[in-house]
């Protein structure tokens, strides 16, 4: 069971729906929920082919980063809560799939949930701590750290959608 | 709700007391945040149609609730605003599984032929209807709504300086209770939008999101103004932001001869109310913050119930929360803003290619 690919069947899928099936729909909604159809089959299938890649190196990302912020927050001791938050990026931080199993998308997925997760708590009380911090060199580099990986991260989210949607006709 | 021929005969009869025949029954093709059904009736010999709003099955994709909108509807009834009139709001279990509200349906079409032909010779039309959607946005602006209770579901900010921020924090509420994972760009930019946030020139009721495609036309007028739900109470600015290109950028020969700024001009000269650019361009932003928060809410509706979830919750799941976050880090000056064109295709249908 190698080939065809999952892959090469999306593609012989895609071009039937085009072939065959999307020129016979004449009703209007039909048409419609076919053209977001198409567009998600073709969303669907880059996914496949580099969503690993994409999840893993944000993961290896978010573990370069969270322990930075966790840094930052024990370096304010234990006022306003910092030391519950830096214990709460230590738990997220905890590997939780066994190295010996293959990764599947979904299981990728849910780590880098996780630690997105804990990024986004950690920014919630680090906004918290904008008007007593906010001049602090240290504070301003751990939110510039963490504005460069949102950006990163939506910048290769882009990867993935852009040839899957962009100028490839209606979506709906 | 069932909406089978059988089913709505019964329920119509039941509720009109008296025999309803039912002649077609068919779900708008357009509109992805709830179900739009029209029913062709007749009864006592004469012909109508019902307009039937209820809920996806798997929820809407806006955070706002349909009580809501039926709330907005029959507040407007008592306005000048041009709308279709609420008939009633139906929970009953005996009848539907799932509450919905019927309305009345205003004769004309969302489309507005040539409107979107780029030939020069329907500059004119483009114009023309620009200003007659404008004029009827201004009279949603001049509508009294501390008189007729508006604020009862809609938040209120408490001055002309708390517009902005009021919208930031209805967003950042309605995030948190749809939200599957941590979307820190949505911090960032509450932050960034608070700090730069205008002064509202007045506080008014805003229709949220108008303009093509959400709106009833009939020729060159605007006889009803549909799609409430993302209805608000704040800076008027917002309702240009949130408008789909009915202030078309258009230049000929060197002149631009219409776009927003004109719009805005046009808009001081019928409703006395002076908005800014730049607070178009800061709501541009709180568009895409809430566009963000119904991507997610479409996106677990997928994840959670995906039996249930409808194709185009798929898309407004993907593609259009990631067209949004691109514009918000764009928005504080991070990245590029998505490609013109990606935009311009959220808007277009297999009805109505670009």
């Amino acid at each position: 069971m190698i080939y065809p690919t999952a892959t090469d069947l999306l593609r012989t899928i895609d071009h039937a729906i085009e072939e065959k099936i999307e020129p016979s729909l004449k009703d209007l909604t039909g048409r419609s929920a076919m053209a977001t159809v198409r567009h998600l089959l073709r969303y669907v299938m880059i996914r496949l082919e580099k969503e690993g890649q994409t999840l893993t190196d944000d993961i290896a990302a978010l573990r370069k980063l969270l322990p930075e912020v966790r840094t930052y927050f024990l370096s304010l001791g234990d006022k306003d809560g910092s030391k519950a938050q830096a214990k709460m990026i230590e738990d997220a931080l905890v590997p939780r799939f066994d190295p010996t199993k293959y990764r599947t998308l979904d299981s990728l997925a849910e780590e880098g949930a996780v630690l997105r997760e804990a990024l986004y708590k950690s920014l919630e009380r680090l906004q918290a701590l904008r008007g007593t911090h906010g001049k602090d060199a240290s504070y301003q580099a751990v939110r510039a750290a963490i504005r460069s990986y949102i950006v990163k991260e939506i910048e290769q989210e882009g990867e993935i959608i852009a040839p899957s949607f962009f100028g490839r006709g209606p979506r709906r | 709700m069932d909406f089978s021929p059988d089913h709505l005969k019964r329920y119509l009869t039941h509720k009109f007391g008296t025999p309803v025949e039912i002649k077609n029954v068919e779900r708008f093709s357009r509109g992805t945040s709830r179900q739009t059904w029209f029913v062709d009736i007749r009864r006592n010999n004469a012909d109508e149609t019902l307009v039937f709003r209820t809920d996806l099955a798997a929820g809407s994709i806006e955070p706002s609730s349909l009580a809501q909108e039926h709330f907005m509807y029959e507040r407007l009834g008592h306005t000048d605003v041009p709308i279709a009139k609420v008939l009633w709001w139906e929970e009953d279990p005996k009848w539907t599984d799932t509450p919905f509200y019927i309305r009345q349906k205003v004769e004309g079409s969302w489309n507005i032929p040539h409107f979107l032909d780029k030939d020069p010779k329907y500059d004119e039309l483009r114009i023309a209807i620009s200003k007659e959607h404008i004029s009827k946005l201004a009279i949603v602006h001049k509508v009294d709504w501390k008189k007729l209770n508006f604020g009862e579901r809609l938040p209120v900010p408490k001055d002309e300086a708390s517009c902005g921020p009021n919208y930031v924090d209805a967003a950042m509420r309605q995030l948190e209770e749809v939200r599957g994972e941590g979307l820190p760009v949505m911090l960032e930019i509450a932050e960034w939008l608070k700090d730069t946030a205008p002064i509202a020139p007045r506080i008014c009721l805003c229709k949220g999101t108008n303009g093509f495609g959400e709106e009833v036309f009939r020729g060159r007028q605007l006889v009803a103004m549909s799609d409430w739900e993302e209805a608000s109470i704040g800076d008027p600015a917002a309702d240009f932001a949130f408008m789909q290109y009915l202030a078309p950028e258009l230049e000929r020969d060197g002149k631009k001869i219409w776009g927003m700024q004109h719009a805005l001009d046009y808009y001081h000269s019928v409703s006395g109310i002076k908005v800014t650019l730049e607070a178009v361009q800061f709501y541009g932003a709180i568009r895409a913050m809430r566009l963000l928060v119904m991507s997610e809410k479409a996106g677990q509706a997928v994840h959670t119930q995906p039996k249930l979830a409808e194709i185009r919750q798929a898309w407004t799941g993907t593609e259009v929360g990631y067209i949004c976050k691109r514009g918000l880090i764009a928005t504080m000056g991070l990245s590029d803003p998505p490609p013109a064109i990606a935009l311009a295709e959220l808007h277009e249908t297999v009805e109505a290619p670009l």
